[in-house]
């Protein structure tokens, strides 16, 4: 997936942190890795792409993931589309765009089966939140500046279930392609996603690159989630329900 | 998601038998005597992205995903909690001189942590290989992956490998504000990488969305040495 993963557990009142839910997630995460890396042309979701392996006899957790795929696809009116971008295997199909916040959403519930309520996990800028950092505070997420690496465009305050995705292109060049035209989608150099499930905000922030500032209004059918744009001329556009996170 | 986790069976049974029938294309799509791929029968309505008769472009590699090998990186400690960082490797990189420091072989077992770190500081470091020149095939392979400087600090990984392409260890060297003893992979404890953060903002964030300096330059160091021990013959690629 080509990311790094920070788990941040705190304590629930004077219970000591325990490494087992690391090594769970740690665990949860290699194996994704293993059955999604488009980038390894033995990994199971490349023999997919190859038509080596059908639907049918996909493992349950390939058949979500598609699912989940066809749903984001279905919402986002084709902007998200794991069949159109080209993998780095040489197939049509591409997952990555939707298992890294689904693979993080997942963990997130490793983690409270382990009886923890308060935890920030950070999948290469994705964030998974749950229940406060500290009693009575909020967690506080800053969105990382698309043209100023030395501050944050804005910081996100929240508490309970909160994911937060941001789509940007930083100095490395844009990555993000339009599925409908298979070009490098332009004009938003940041796009975050705030809502309760990183899987969807996560792909919802992939789409939302694509469809630039239509994606205010897009939004608007979906009430659980908000967006804040930077546009590449550094205009800044958010959707109504985003003030409620506006530290 | 509730309306994911949840889906009616008759939606759900659709939905399987559109799926079944995309992939069943992607193997048409690809046999060179295959008509070019069209949009399969769909039973849902209206599908607004109706792909139709596009050829595969592959010039571009996706950088949103994708890895050749995992590996399992640093073990964070904040005064909040438990924090722990890993890696699941990464994309090509553009910079950074990864260097071979040893091979081990069944009789001359090196524990990497008998390795003296690199010190040089810029962002690279010269490639040198200390492999035994009698011996059999070595047991492991110990590779520094490039330095990357940002503000906060350099960032270097030092990944051990097993012949068979296994990544066995990875100890971060050099870290932001960090000290190399207290980096190593699931153990210990660094500053978490959300100093970076402290050092943006004077107001304090838990953490940041959108790639981080210290994320990215952990992320290339590692790519480096991953494409160090590919590229050393050492390994072979599984």
């Amino acid at each position: 997936m080509g990311t790094v993963v920070s788990i941040d557990l705190r304590p629930n009142g004077g219970a000591p942190v325990t490494r087992e839910p690391i090594g769970a997630v740690v665990g949860w995460l290699h194996h994704v890795n293993e059955v999604f890396n488009t980038h390894d042309p033995g990994s199971p979701i490349s023999a997919m792409g190859r038509g080596e392996l059908s639907y049918e006899d996909a493992s349950d957790e390939i058949r979500e993931v598609l699912r989940l795929c066809e749903d984001m696809t279905a919402q986002t009116n084709g902007c998200f589309n794991a069949f159109s971008v080209p993998a780095p295997n040489g197939t049509n199909l591409e997952t990555s765009g939707l298992v890294k916040g689904w693979a993080i959403e997942h963990s997130a519930r490793l983690v409270e089966q382990y009886g923890y309520e308060n935890f920030c996990l950070n999948a290469g800028g994705d964030v998974a939140l749950r229940g406060q950092p500290e009693p009575g505070l909020d967690w506080r997420v800053g969105i990382r500046h698309p043209f100023d690496d030395q501050s944050l465009a804005l910081t996100i305050r929240g508490t309970g279930r909160l994911a937060v995705a941001t789509s940007a292109v930083y100095e490395r060049g844009q990555h993000i392609h339009d599925p409908r035209t298979l070009e490098a989608a332009s004009g938003l150099a940041s796009a975050t996603v705030v809502g309760p499930d990183l899987t969807v905000a996560d792909a919802y922030a992939t789409a939302v690159f694509v469809m630039g500032l239509d994606a205010l209004d897009w939004i608007q059918g979906f009430p659980e989630y908000d967006l804040y744009l930077i546009t590449g001329s550094g205009t800044t556009h958010w959707s109504e329900g985003f003030n409620r996170y506006r530290g | 998601m509730p309306q994911l986790d949840e889906p009616n069976r008759s939606r759900q049974a659709a939905l399987d038998a559109d799926l079944a029938a995309r992939i069943e294309q992607l193997s048409a799509r690809r046999a060179p005597q295959a008509p070019r791929y069209t949009s399969p029968p769909n039973p849902k309505a209206a599908r607004p992205d109706s792909k139709t008769s596009r050829p595969a472009k592959r010039k571009r590699r996706h950088a949103a995903g994708g890895s050749r090998k995992i590996a399992l990186a640093l073990s964070l400690a904040t005064t909040g909690g438990l924090s722990y960082a890993m890696s699941l490797s990464s994309t090509p990189v553009e910079a950074g001189q990864p260097s071979i420091v040893a091979t081990t072989t069944p009789s001359t077992p090196l524990p990497p942590s008998s390795v003296p770190p690199k010190t040089s500081l810029g962002s690279s470091d010269p490639t040198t290989s200390s492999v035994p020149t009698t011996q059999p095939a070595p047991t492991s392979i110990v590779i520094n992956g490039g330095t990357y400087s940002n503000r906060y600090g350099d960032v270097q990984v030092q990944a051990t490998f097993a012949p068979d392409g296994t990544m066995t260890d990875v100890v971060a060297l050099r870290v932001p504000d960090g000290d190399r003893t207290s980096a190593r992979i699931s153990d210990v404890a660094i500053p978490s990488l959300n100093s970076e953060a402290l050092a943006t903002q004077s107001a304090d964030v838990d953490t940041i969305s959108g790639a981080t300096y210290t994320s990215e330059d952990y992320r290339r160091s590692l790519q480096s040495a991953i494409d160090a021990a590919l590229a050393s013959g050492l390994i072979t690629q599984t």
